[in-house]
């Protein structure tokens, strides 16, 4: 009997050392020694050089993969900015800055044609990938065909599927022919925080089909930017090189390391100890905390063009000329200009900016905060808790006993209860109940209701909250950015509200209204920045008057780096990874 | 003779035996620290009852963001959280949720846990197969998704209970349905493997051969055999609930705002401990881990209290 | 018992057949792949309804079930819906360092709860005896991304500002290869969870070891002359081991699914993370693959529980 015993608990014990040796530590993936090879003759012709220079960043989540055609997670996309180049990229002042491009193209240098259809680009001289092949048009070409291609399954055309031809007559130049207007153009083969054309090695991947399931997604074995991928340990860190082959300045650290770090609270905490030089992820709640560090870690908070907004179910079942039936009718007062009105002047949007959010951030007045796209004439709403009471009198809703208003509307005495639904995440929750409390005082009822996000952004098919009309008011943030316009379009036409027709429709506000339409498509009918200027102007008075969302806050991004660190320029546009060639170290 | 002689002859009078259950209060109040830890619970059950009658849930939720994060004053007792609100009042209230959703969930899961885990061992057979691959079913399910998914389809149905002019966010109900049917296993696994010896015994025979009912056996002898193990899991159960409550809402998924619990309390609390607010932190934090130590004492005692064998001298 | 053995296992896959099942539904039904693209400008309606075709998200679910269910039958977990790896290849990657950190910290918590379990029970209610019961209920009480962060902060953050010896915070970059490296790394989370553990696992070996010592038996074995310690070797631990090796045989397929907020908190690349990170993307793949691995595992230990037990108490028959 102990005998059996005895074997059983040996069989026991094997089985688990064999299960934790088998994989026998993290795996590693690790590039080909290309890049350390085109090193070394550039090393040795350096006077003595000091000690390396390295910094390490933390991220809070780690890239699915990082080639931006097959994601779209930020994450991967800042990947890219430290390790790939576009034809151009924005700069911190917002300005459109050519990379791989002599020069932008432009009406002036013959680089736009006259209809705008067609754009000519020249690359810079003596442009080199960084194992030493030379970076040609002929790898422009390459990344257009790469995303049309059929076999490959990028995650998104948008855009590219307006091209009609890329032609490189030679290897300097690319003429990109479009089948129609495309005002965006500069949003293709360019780099941003938010859209990553960036241009793929066609000596590497062409010939290749499945791209998207392509070992270069995960090794990438060569870079076009400051920097080189040479080891990436799952789940953990990543580790990059010196790209000494980078067109632009030479970049001054040898070495970034990227960690990935879940928590914030354990971010904050290495940058305390220098385990960690910068951590771009704060949120607008630890504005306060990090800036109790100074002068260790410094501060940086930089206004971005993404907007945090509050938005009314305007679905309705009917529709507008057989266009855009939603799911279910929203909430009937809402209907009412009035009462959206009244919604917005009662929420003082202004003191949570200053107390929740340091007064790091403004109010914004449109969908586009911060950019040049702005309306200027407009300014929000100041808070008026009478003047928002007296219009929902005049509405017909009066104050019931219990603090409620209620009033007739579309025949049913309706009581001004509803739900407002949005995500987890506490500074969310905490604006929630602010907001709660101000619109108890107008006699309103505000009932906060939070989920995963992955619960609130689910879509039509799986009976997402927004699509299906199930909600009353919700909030989250987006923004339109750098084309101002086909996010817009695709968020409040007639054309995209969900339903069963169009489960995958982004119209989450659920709003079919033809004048909206119509001056949509006029802010995305020229190319001439200028009269796109008017029409978006207009546009965005449209919105404001009628009080179809509530804008709470202009996100800002919240930066936190050591003292030894040195960033480069933080732009409000294109965060701290554009000029990664500057990053030094003390 | 004289009556003196008598009277030395006279029998002591004689105590009458100690009932089973003077016995059992014999055996508890000689625990010293059980003593102390049903005097702290009394304590704290005091302070949430009373508080919750002085102190309204509406004070407890009022919001006021230029009193935000202030330490704790002569308005404000343990200060405000990020919002503004009370945190004595929070307290209250959060203490509450918080002891509710403890036992709530531990009554469900103890007692789920002992009937299945009992009834597999003493039937065995199909029906104990039956009843642990159940089991083995329920510890591979994640009690995460249940919460996500049940909170999705519930949540937005269920979002006020109201109980004795009270009222509570319907995720309370679901995170005690969920930590209740996540819990029991462990206990079930514990009884049945006792039962399974305890069932050989010779006195379940004869009582069998007596002609005890199955119902009978299991309630007279099997059950208070177990009891010392089915008190210790209650006692870490309780405890086990209100952290599991405080676990999950670390991930958003527990008792949801505005609704105060000590669990969601702690949560928010973690992003301003670096900033020095520790107000926020340091009373859920004290009260979740007295009023855990008073209820593990005093199922200390309970323990020893039950068992006959004790090896404590009366 | 090789009989009974072969019984159980046949078992163990119908079991195991009805856990998947379960679990779809559960993963589905929990979050919707493409809720990260929703407020994504780049991601068109065309190009979300292009990605739920290809991803087979338009088919209905037993269809998607079973298309799983035939790969992962044949060894096969597919591939993750965004990083394309395949799912076996993630899960061998953050495997090891989670088995690292759970088995240390079971054995450990083991040895540890033995050692106060026994003292707690030999000495009954003596002042060491409360000492140990009101510390393991101190570290026992508190939640795990509390003493987590807060370990963090005292012993990494504080120590190092204060000059003594610090640990590190597990933020900054490694030598997974290097064995001291990984033992200095290993020690605040390991420690965070012995503190919570131990406790548990204490009460349980005290309750077994005092009903033990309360036996007619033991008292006639110390009448016998035996000394106290033999009686405690040769009668209590081996007669207390069944609760032990219950709560044991529960615990170690949880282990396989490491320990999410310790995993966060120290940024530890470990299964609970990889879990954690794609179930909230609603990668299917992954967190069933996942799931499928610990469901496994927990129907092997309890057939392993249950066989260790004949070893344990012989009047236990298997039925």
């Amino acid at each position: 009997m102990k005998k059996n015993l005895y074997i059983l608990l040996s069989l026991i014990v094997l089985a688990s050392m064999a299960l934790s040796a088998c994989g026998g530590g993290v795996v590693a993936t690790e590039a080909p020694a290309g890049p350390a090879a085109t090193e070394a003759p550039v090393e040795a012709t350096e006077a003595p050089m000091a000690e390396p220079k390295s910094a390490t960043g933390a991220w809070s989540q780690e890239p699915d993969n990082i080639v931006p055609y097959y994601t779209q997670m930020s994450y991967a996309i800042w990947i890219a900015q430290l390790t790939l180049v576009g034809l151009a990229e924005w700069d911190d002042q917002g300005s459109f800055v050519p990379e791989l491009a002599a020069e932008i193209p432009s009406a002036a240098n013959g680089g736009v044609s006259a209809d705008g259809l067609t754009i000519t680009w020249k690359l810079k001289e003596g442009l080199k990938w960084s194992d030493g092949e030379a970076l040609t048009s002929a790898d422009v070409k390459f990344t257009f065909d790469q995303v049309m291609d059929p076999a490959n399954a990028p995650l998104s055309r948008t855009g590219y599927d307006k091209i009609a031809s890329v032609e490189t007559p030679d290897d300097l130049t690319v003429v990109i022919t479009f089948s129609e207007l495309y005002p965006g153009w500069q949003t293709l083969f360019t780099q941003g925080p938010n859209n990553a054309g960036s241009i793929l090695p066609a000596h590497v991947l062409a010939g290749k089909t499945a791209l998207e399931s392509d070992p270069f997604i995960h090794q990438p074995t060569v870079a076009s930017g400051p920097f080189v991928i040479t080891d990436w340990v799952a789940g953990d860190h990543m580790v990059l090189a010196r790209n000494d082959n980078f067109y632009g300045s030479r970049p001054i650290l040898d070495t970034v390391n990227i960690k990935f770090v879940p928590t914030p609270e354990t971010a904050l905490a290495a940058l305390q100890t220098g385990d960690v030089d910068w951590y771009p992820d704060f949120s607008e709640s630890d504005i306060e905390t990090v800036n109790a560090l100074e002068p260790a870690v410094h501060l940086k908070v930089v206004p971005g063009a993404d907007f945090e907004h509050y938005f009314f179910n305007l679905g309705t079942t009917a529709g507008v000329d057989g266009k855009g039936a939603a799911d279910q009718d929203g909430f009937c007062p809402f209907k009412d200009v009035n009462v959206r009105k009244a919604i917005t002047l009662g929420i003082n949007r202004q003191a949570f900016v200053d107390s929740l959010l340091a007064g790091k951030t403004t109010v914004p007045v449109s969908q586009w905060p911060n950019s040049e796209w702005e309306n200027k004439s407009l300014t929000p709403a100041t808070y008026d808790p009478d003047g928002a009471a007296a219009l929902l009198e005049e509405a017909g809703y009066a104050l019931g006993d219990d603090g409620i208003r209620h009033g007739d509307c579309n025949g049913e005495d309706t009581k001004l209860s509803f739900t407002f639904d949005t995500t987890d995440k506490q500074l969310r929750v905490d604006i929630a109940l602010a907001v709660q409390s101000d619109l108890a005082k107008i006699g309103v009822e505000f009932k906060p209701n939070h989920s995963p996000a992955g619960t609130f952004f689910a879509g039509y098919t799986d009976g997402g909250i927004m699509p299906t009309g199930n909600y009353d008011m919700a909030g989250y943030t987006t923004g339109f950015y750098p084309d101002p316009m086909p996010g817009a379009i695709d968020s409040f036409s007639c054309d995209t509200v969900p339903n069963a027709e169009k489960p995958a429709g982004a119209n989450n506000y659920l709003v079919c209204d033809p004048k909206l339409d119509e001056l949509m498509a006029a802010g995305n009918a020229t190319a001439d920045p200028a009269t796109r200027k008017v029409a978006i102007d207009e546009l965005q008075k449209y919105i404001y008057d009628n009080y179809y969302v509530v804008m709470m806050y202009a996100r800002a991004n919240v930066y936190g780096y050591v003292d030894r660190f040195v960033p480069g320029s933080f732009g409000f546009f294109s965060n701290m990874n554009w000029n990664a060639e500057v990053w030094d170290v003390k | 003779m004289s009556t003196s002689d008598m009277t030395i002859l006279k029998a002591e009078p004689i105590a009458p035996p100690l009932t089973p259950q003077q016995l059992i209060w014999r055996r508890f109040s000689k625990h010293r620290l059980a003593i102390w830890g049903m005097l702290g619970f009394g304590l704290l059950l005091t302070f949430i009852i009373l508080g919750s009658i002085l102190v309204t849930d509406k004070k407890a939720n009022e919001v006021d963001l230029q009193a935000r994060l202030s330490p704790p004053t002569q308005l404000h007792w343990m200060g405000t959280d990020s919002t503004g609100r009370d945190i004595f009042a929070r307290m209250i209230h959060g203490g509450q949720i918080s002891l509710i959703v403890g036992f709530l969930s531990v009554i469900f899961s103890v007692s789920l846990g002992a009937i299945v885990g009992g009834v597999a061992a003493y039937y065995g057979g199909w029906v104990d197969t039956i009843l642990m691959r159940f089991t083995e079913a329920m510890l591979s399910i994640p009690s995460l998704f249940l919460l996500i998914v049940l909170g999705k389809y519930l949540g937005r149905d269920m979002q006020t209970i109201t109980v004795f002019g009270q009222s509570y966010s319907g995720s309370v109900a679901i995170v005690i349905v969920v930590i209740g049917a996540t819990s029991w296993m462990y206990l079930a696994r514990i009884v049945r493997a006792n039962v399974l010896s305890l069932r050989e015994m010779d006195y379940i025979s004869a009582s069998k051969s007596l002609g005890a009912t199955d119902v009978r056996i299991f309630f007279r002898h099997l059950i208070p055999n177990t009891m010392g193990a089915i008190i210790v899991s209650s006692t870490l159960g309780l405890a086990g609930a209100i952290l599991n409550e405080a676990y999950v809402s670390f991930l958003g998924l527990g008792v949801q705002p505005p609704t105060a619990s000590w669990g969601n309390m702690l949560t928010s609390a973690q992003s301003f401990i670096q900033r020095g607010a520790w107000w926020m932190w340091v009373f859920p934090s004290m009260f979740i881990i007295i009023t855990i130590l008073c209820i593990n004492l005093m199922g200390d005692g309970l323990r020893d209290a039950f068992d006959p064998r004790s090896t404590r001298h009366l | 018992m090789w009989a009974y053995i072969a019984r159980r296992a046949i078992q163990a896959l119908f079991t195991l057949l009805i856990i998947t099942v379960l679990c779809f539904i559960l993963t589905r039904l929990s979050a919707d792949p493409l809720a990260q693209y929703a407020t994504n400008p780049n991601m068109s309606t065309a190009d979300k309804e292009a990605l739920r075709e290809r991803l087979g998200l338009n088919q209905p679910l037993p269809v998607q079930y079973f298309k799983w269910l035939g790969l992962a039958i044949q060894g096969d977990l597919g591939n993750s819906f965004f990083s394309k790896q395949p799912v076996s290849l993630m899960i061998s990657q953050r495997l090891p360092n989670t088995l690292k950190l759970m088995f240390t910290y079971e054995i450990i918590t083991i040895l540890v709860s033995l050692v106060l379990g026994i003292i707690s029970a030999v000495r009954q209610y003596s002042l060491l005896d409360n000492v140990i019961t009101t510390f393991s209920f101190i570290g026992f009480s508190m939640p795990i991304f509390f003493i987590a962060l807060g370990a963090m902060l005292i012993f990494a953050v504080k120590f190092k500002e204060w000059g003594f010896p610090y640990l590190p915070t597990g933020a900054d970059i490694w030598d997974q290869k290097d064995p001291l490296e990984y033992i200095k790394h290993m020690i605040l989370p390991v420690s965070c969870l012995v503190i919570i553990g131990t406790a548990g696992y204490a009460r349980f070996i005290r309750t077994s070891i005092l009903e033990v010592l309360g036996q007619d038996y033991v008292r006639t074995a110390r009448a016998k002359g035996l000394s106290n310690r033999m009686v405690l070797y040769k009668h209590a631990l081996r007669n207390a081991a069944l609760p032990l090796v219950t709560i044991i045989g529960l615990d170690i397929p949880g282990l396989l699914g490491g320990a999410l907020v310790t995993e966060s908190v120290y940024a530890w690349p470990g299964m609970g993370r990889l879990f954690w990170e794609y179930a909230q993307r609603g990668d299917f793949p992954v967190v069933l693959g996942i799931l499928l691995i610990i469901s496994s595992a927990v129907v092997i230990f309890t057939i392993i529980t249950d066989v260790v037990y004949t070893f344990v108490d012989p009047r236990i028959r298997l039925s």
